[in-house]
């Protein structure tokens, strides 16, 4: 089960990273972050029934982790497996590293929720998606979309 | 910028993220060893030790009524007893559905909206424990001063006897209020979800 579950993890390692950047403002944090939504999703991996997707299940955990971290000062996992997190920018292109860093800027200054939905639509995910991986109604996402494009509009 | 724009740059990004070497197979082996501490786990922890102290002293209250002749230490015995029990599988039960409810294979806002129910008798947890235990730490003087057959409780009362009580009285009203505050921090915490789903 732990083999299937690491398989898991390296294919799926992009969502994790996305979800711990969003949620966090230094390296540190966002390592932490990582390492944490990893250890929720294999607590979590006994239950997971297969009724939803993997990727919805896997936002789900990784998202709850985050926002639950967020008022934490320490982390809940005793021990700290080291895990380097890269740069995603390896290339010389400062137009294209601005145009990022303005876009994580921005994104995160909208609330906890609103940033996971948003996070969600930039992954190509549909309202009806969307609203079965945080738990809204499709209406109430729609609702919540119109106000996130007015919002980073005026932001970025 | 609008979000179709934003959508394209995250594209390109999500592009970027997938060729990075951000976790390998041996590095989820060594999270999936890693032992978890939960605040909640701790509290409830806390509440089950406090919960079976509760249950002995009924316990010897019960075994000892026979002890009792005077009215207030059958009426203390019965209210004591009755705290001693009915308020400790209050708050554990409570906390247990409060639990149930943060589970993160949900969507955040089903979550949240489970709490935002549980919150109100978490609150009335907070709110009874103070003067609770009040009650329970005076009705259990007399009550116990019966069970030890020390005699009439309020007749054997002086200055330092009354003084010893007024001192322990403070600590039991301080650690009441420490665990108050620690309940008051979990809300807070899930607060943040609740809040935002009312928007």
């Amino acid at each position: 089960m732990k083999e299937e579950f690491a398989d898991l993890i390296v294919q799926h390692k992009a969502l994790i990273y996305k979800v711990s950047k969003l949620y966090t403002n230094t390296l540190e944090d966002e390592q932490d972050l990582f390492q944490e939504i990893v250890f929720q999703l294999w607590k979590s991996y006994s239950s997971f029934k297969g009724e939803a997707k993997i990727t919805t299940w896997m936002y789900r955990v990784g998202m709850n982790t985050a926002i639950a971290s967020l008022n934490k000062k320490k982390r809940a996992v005793s021990t700290i497996t080291p895990i380097e997190i890269p740069d995603v920018i390896d290339d010389n292109s400062t137009q294209v590293q601005e145009n990022i860093d303005a876009l994580y800027k921005a994104i995160k200054r909208l609330n906890v929720i609103d940033r996971g939905v948003t996070l969600l639509f930039l992954e190509g995910n549909s309202y009806k998606q969307i609203g079965e991986i945080m738990g809204y109604t499709e209406n109430n996402v729609g609702t919540r979309m119109g106000r996130i494009r007015e919002k980073l509009k005026q932001l970025m | 910028m609008d979000l179709d724009e934003i959508k394209n740059q995250w594209s390109e990004l999500s592009q970027r993220v997938d060729t990075l070497e951000l976790i390998n197979k041996s590095q989820v082996m060594e999270i999936t060893k890693e032992k978890y501490k939960s605040k909640f786990s701790c509290v409830q922890r806390y509440e089950g030790a406090g919960a079976i102290v509760c249950f002995i002293m009924a316990i010897v209250i019960l075994l000892n009524f026979h002890k009792f002749d005077i009215w207030y230490e059958y009426v203390g015995g019965g209210v004591l007893l009755f705290l001693l029990i009915a308020m400790p599988l209050f708050v554990l039960t409570t906390l247990q559905r409060t639990k149930g409810v943060i589970d993160y294979n949900k969507g955040v806002g089903e979550i949240a909206k489970a709490f935002a129910k549980e919150k109100k008798q978490l609150i009335l947890v907070q709110k009874l424990s103070i003067p609770f235990t009040v009650i329970a730490f005076v009705t259990a003087l007399p009550v116990f001063s019966g069970v030890f057959d020390n005699g009439d409780f309020f007749e054997r009362m002086d200055a330092y006897l009354l003084g010893t009580i007024s001192v322990t009285l403070v600590l039991v009203i301080a650690v009441s209020i420490l665990g108050y505050k620690k309940y008051t921090r979990i809300i807070a915490r899930a607060e943040v979800l609740i809040d935002e789903i009312k928007d």
